[in-house]
């Protein structure tokens, strides 16, 4: 406790003549440097153009079209259902139905799993619980048609397990269909039914358990209470699975496809490929995709609706974390494993192994254990260059979409909530709904009208159309994580910058950037390997000549060179980690000490 | 006095103040006409006029929704009023269509919440404000020394505000704002997170050192303590309006409306009817006594008044039959003060709180209550 003394000082004056005086102002300059409101370039105009032509024009116009052929060129009719029934008349059909059994599946088991996971990790002293952060975090980098293609390598006719001398005949026969779907999509909805779970929990106090517990109840009622408490993380973790799951194009492309199961996404984007292009059935299939994941989504609201759930605040108590006995000891950490292996051992060894394996996938010649694809990507630039490519692509992705995301999160964190800052709440969360694969028909059908083209603008078929489909698709995901961190910022941490002098472009140099640099890192190494790594995009957009590495990887596979485009899944997956590690090590030996000791736990 | 004038006699004087010595005011003189602001439906401000002199110590008093913040941001650049001007000095500072931002209006602030940046030590945090003066950095570091044991904390130089109690980084953060000597020194409510104890060293520590400075100086708060204590002049806000303005000692002796004299600290309120002058004072009939006090304007003979009682102006006597000048009453509690005790008392008009004795009164018991006309003031029944 400081005494008198200490609070009134009784060091030596302040020799306060030593200030210099400000630079000199003279009276008439005090309104030459005031702001003039009104009749000067908006930057904030540029913001909005820019968001209309990337996010809200394109998907607006695919859209239309499946109820309007006629105002984009496509048809005789102004309004006209037809290509609903188009959609619903075919094989389509089919798919809609397997995407929603398969939605609704993945999400119950995902978010069950998610459940027992974050349990663990959180409120007991199971070993091995903290390396589940780090695999979840692994799990959410990695896109899903590569823990598909890493399980298709193990199985497949000739494939690693058979070369090894084993039968998969059993194993192909349940990988190659629903079950295996299931698999992969509940294995790449896991990390965010256990992110949405676990940061609920994490902020639940005990003190709900204890208060179950001194009025008689036992462990399985107090364990009823916290699912109760927790309802609105666990819905969550439902609609967002459910609506990953449906709209995922990776799964779709490889396995579901190689075993002739066909899920909507695959639908539409054959509808989009196929020629001549039904780009009213695409839109179509793609309103049913967008319907399914709306409806996830207010089935969410639904349900919690009238409710509260406010248990964070400031009198929570610590959790005190359940003691396993020796054998709960042992069954959680098989159970840990399994799922380690399940979600990322066998896809891992499977790449791995099958890119180490010499003409694998052919059925002629020996099948001999060497470096020969690594080195054939590495020499062939056929194979190397879709990695250069990407790697350019999503460096210039990442930092575009950071600096935009900035502008959208700090819009969206904004307390007054301006109707600007609402509608692009609307518009994002639209768009984080919206599949991928929808994203990349929009953009063949907007930038491919004969109006686009009349005014102009030529972009169909360039890497400019690709970068900026990839900046849509990354944008809204994006500027959602960096919503939270602009929410934390006092603003009048900035106002007191401001107050005492900094203008506003050095008041956000000095006092924001260094305050959110560590989560901006993370989010432009989220966006680079997100973007490195994209397939439906990448699929539908990529420009004659070019390849980016997820359609280098798929058209290799295709055309049985499973060494070659194991190796390159291998390659660039061990760029990004590379990409990953040079960023935050960079970070730590170049931030300032100040940067880094914001976050850090104590 | 213009900016560059008050910085000359700074730099030209050559007069080292001494610790505790009051410097010759240098501030601005804040002059705010027709100040208006609305949030939506709400209007924060309703056409605010305020003078602030240079060297002054001006509070501004009121309850949350007032709007003394909206003012105090506006004056500070961060906020920018719907309508209405802002001058410092002779200099127009905002109004129209125009308007000088924060970095430009030669003055500093002390936080609510402190608004430390987590990122700096303290002496950065401090060093910070300095930047504007272009100082070279043996001048700067030493300068920041300097203020940093002026509050207390030259040994926390290379500590981070997370390291800091929430005491020493209000200090830190007055520390910030005094380094530089601004022209004007606001102040956001900074003691409302601290405890009793650390709020009223602070209190004496911003006074203090503030008017060391010769800054003028601009405080907010919606505890009357604490304006009393530190003001030369208090504003007293309502819905976005001056309700009232003066000395302390003219708030308290005469505030000018009911709102003025409960926000201001009263002990209870009567009901009764207005009788007319006599002895220099008002009489006012409350029930079947006839107590005297001060009236406000608009109190005609006649008329139902409230009676408005300071906690000062009551205290306690043993009942001695019929007193028409005092009101009988019951103590239903009492709380030790450490000078005495305070006491409440149930009586047929209404319930006093706050009533002061040196000796304790046990619940229950009879007493009389004699009330100082002085601290007594007739207000017309809205």
């Amino acid at each position: 406790m400081p005494t008198t003394d200490d609070v009134l000082g009784t060091a030596a004056p302040l020799d306060l003549s030593q200030l210099a005086p400000l630079p000199p102002v003279a009276r008439s300059s005090w309104f030459g440097r005031t702001r003039r409101i009104g009749g000067r370039f908006n930057p904030i105009t540029v913001f909005w153009l820019l968001i209309v032509a990337i996010l809200i024009l394109p998907i607006a116009l695919f859209l239309a079209v499946a109820f309007s052929p006629r105002l984009l060129d496509q048809g005789t009719q102004w309004f006209t259902l037809s290509a609903f029934a188009g959609a619903v008349n075919s094989d389509l059909l089919l798919g809609m139905l397997h995407s929603l059994i398969i939605g609704i599946t993945t999400a119950v088991i995902s978010a069950a799993i998610g459940f027992a996971l974050a349990w663990v990790v959180l409120r007991t002293n199971a070993p091995g619980r903290r390396i589940c952060t780090g695999v979840v975090f692994a799990l959410l980098l990695t896109p899903s048609y590569l823990i598909a293609l890493g399980w298709e390598r193990l199985v497949e006719p000739n494939g690693v397990l058979e070369v090894l001398g084993y039968d998969a005949t059993w194993a192909r026969d349940v990988i190659y269909g629903p079950v295996g779907i299931v698999v992969v999509l509940t294995v790449k909805g896991l990390p965010f039914a256990y992110l949405a779970i676990s940061n609920a929990m994490r902020g639940l106090g005990h003190e709900f358990e204890d208060a179950v517990r001194v009025h008689g109840g036992g462990p399985i009622a107090s364990l009823r209470i916290v699912l109760a408490l927790l309802a609105p993380a666990v819905w969550s973790a439902l609609a967002i699975v459910f609506a990953e799951s449906v709209s995922d194009f990776g799964v779709a492309s490889t396995l579901a496809n190689d075993a002739h199961f066909p899920v909507a996404t695959y639908s539409l984007y054959n509808a989009v490929q196929a020629f001549p292009v039904n780009f009213p059935v695409a839109s179509a299939v793609s309103w049913v995709l967008l319907v399914l994941v709306i409806l996830a989504l207010l089935a969410q609201n639904r349900a919690l609706r009238g409710r509260s759930y406010r248990v964070l605040g400031g009198r929570s108590r610590q959790v005190i974390r359940v003691q396993l006995s020796r054998g709960a000891k042992i069954a959680s950490t098989v159970a840990l494993l399994v799922l380690l292996v399940i979600s990322l051992g066998v896809p891992t060894f499977g790449a791995i192994s099958a890119s180490l394996i010499d003409g694998l996938g052919s059925l002629a010649g020996t099948h001999q254990w060497s470096l020969a694809n690594y080195q054939r990507v590495i020499v062939s630039p056929d194979l190397s260059q879709p990695l250069l490519y990407s790697a350019e692509l999503a460096a210039i992705t990442a930092t575009v979409t950071l600096v935009l995301a900035v502008v959208c999160a700090r819009l969206l964190a904004n307390k007054g909530g301006s109707v600007g800052g609402r509608v692009l709440d609307l518009v994002l969360l639209a768009a984080v709904a919206l599949p991928g694969i929808v994203f990349a028909a929009g953009y063949i059908f907007a930038y491919n009208l004969p109006l686009t083209n009349a005014l102009g603008i030529h972009l169909y078929g360039t890497t400019t159309l690709l970068v900026l489909a990839y900046l849509a698709t990354a944008l809204p995901s994006t500027s959602r994580v960096l919503v939270g961190t602009m929410s934390q910022i006092q603003e009048s941490m900035s106002h007191a910058s401001r107050v005492h002098g900094s203008g506003p472009i050095r008041s956000w140099l000095t006092i924001v950037l260094p305050v959110t640099a560590r989560p901006l890192l993370s989010a432009w190494l989220l966006t680079y390997t997100a973007t490195l790594l994209e397939l439906p995009v990448s699929q539908l957009l990529a420009p004659p000549g070019e390849m980016p590495i997820s359609v280098g990887i798929t058209t290799a596979l295709s055309k049985y060179d499973y060494g070659g485009g194991t190796a390159m899944e291998v390659l660039a997956i061990l760029s990004a980690l590379a990409v990953v590690g040079v960023g935050y090590l960079l970070f730590k030996l170049i931030a300032p000490v100040g940067w880094r000791r914001i976050g850090r736990s104590a | 006095m213009t900016i560059i004038e008050r910085k000359k006699v700074d730099v030209g004087t050559g007069v080292e103040p001494v610790a505790g010595a009051v410097s010759a005011p240098s501030g601005h003189r804040v002059r705010v006409r027709g100040a208006r602001k609305r949030y939506g439906a709400v209007e924060a401000l309703a056409g605010i006029d305020l003078d602030i002199e240079v060297g002054k110590f001006m509070v501004l008093l009121g309850p949350s929704g007032s709007g003394k913040t909206t003012l105090l941001r506006g004056i500070a650049g961060i906020e920018r009023f719907d309508a209405g001007t802002v001058h410092f000095g002779d200099n127009p500072i905002s109004g129209g269509q125009k308007h000088a931002p924060a970095e430009r209006r030669d003055l500093s602030m002390v936080f609510q919440d402190y608004a430390l940046w987590p990122h700096l030590t303290v002496e950065q945090n401090v060093g910070y404000a300095l930047r504007r003066r272009r100082l070279d950095s043996h001048t700067r570091r030493k300068l920041v020394n300097e203020t940093l044991e002026r509050v207390g904390l030259d040994a926390k130089l290379e500590s981070y505000p997370g390291e800091l109690s929430g005491g020493q980084q209000q200090r830190v953060a007055l520390a910030r704002a005094l380094v530089a000597r601004p022209a004007l020194l606001l102040f956001d409510e900074p003691l409302s997170n601290l405890d009793a104890d650390l709020r009223e060293r602070l209190r004496v520590e911003i006074a203090t050192l503030t008017r060391e400075s010769g800054a003028t100086a601009l405080y907010i708060t919606h505890d009357q303590s604490e304006a009393f204590a530190l003001a030369d002049e208090i504003g007293v806000l309502r819905a976005g309006l001056l309700e009232q303005r003066g000395t302390p000692e003219d708030i308290f002796r005469s505030p000018a409306t009911q709102f003025v004299a409960r926000f201001t600290g009263i002990a209870g309120s009567f009901v009764g009817r207005a009788v007319g002058d006599r002895d220099g004072y008002f009489r006012v009939r409350v029930g079947d006594h006839e107590l005297s006090c001060r009236a406000a304007a608009g109190v005609t003979p006649g008329s139902l008044v409230d009676l408005l009682i300071r906690p000062t102006a009551s205290s306690l006597g043993e009942r001695l039959g019929d007193q028409p000048a005092q009101i009988p009453g019951t103590v239903v509690d009492i709380a030790f003060r450490g000078r005495g005790y305070e006491h409440v008392i149930e009586s047929a008009y209404g319930q006093l709180t706050s009533v002061f004795d040196t000796h304790p009164w046990a619940r229950g018991s009879a007493c009389a209550i004699r009330i100082d006309p002085d601290g007594c003031i007739a207000y017309p029944q809205p």
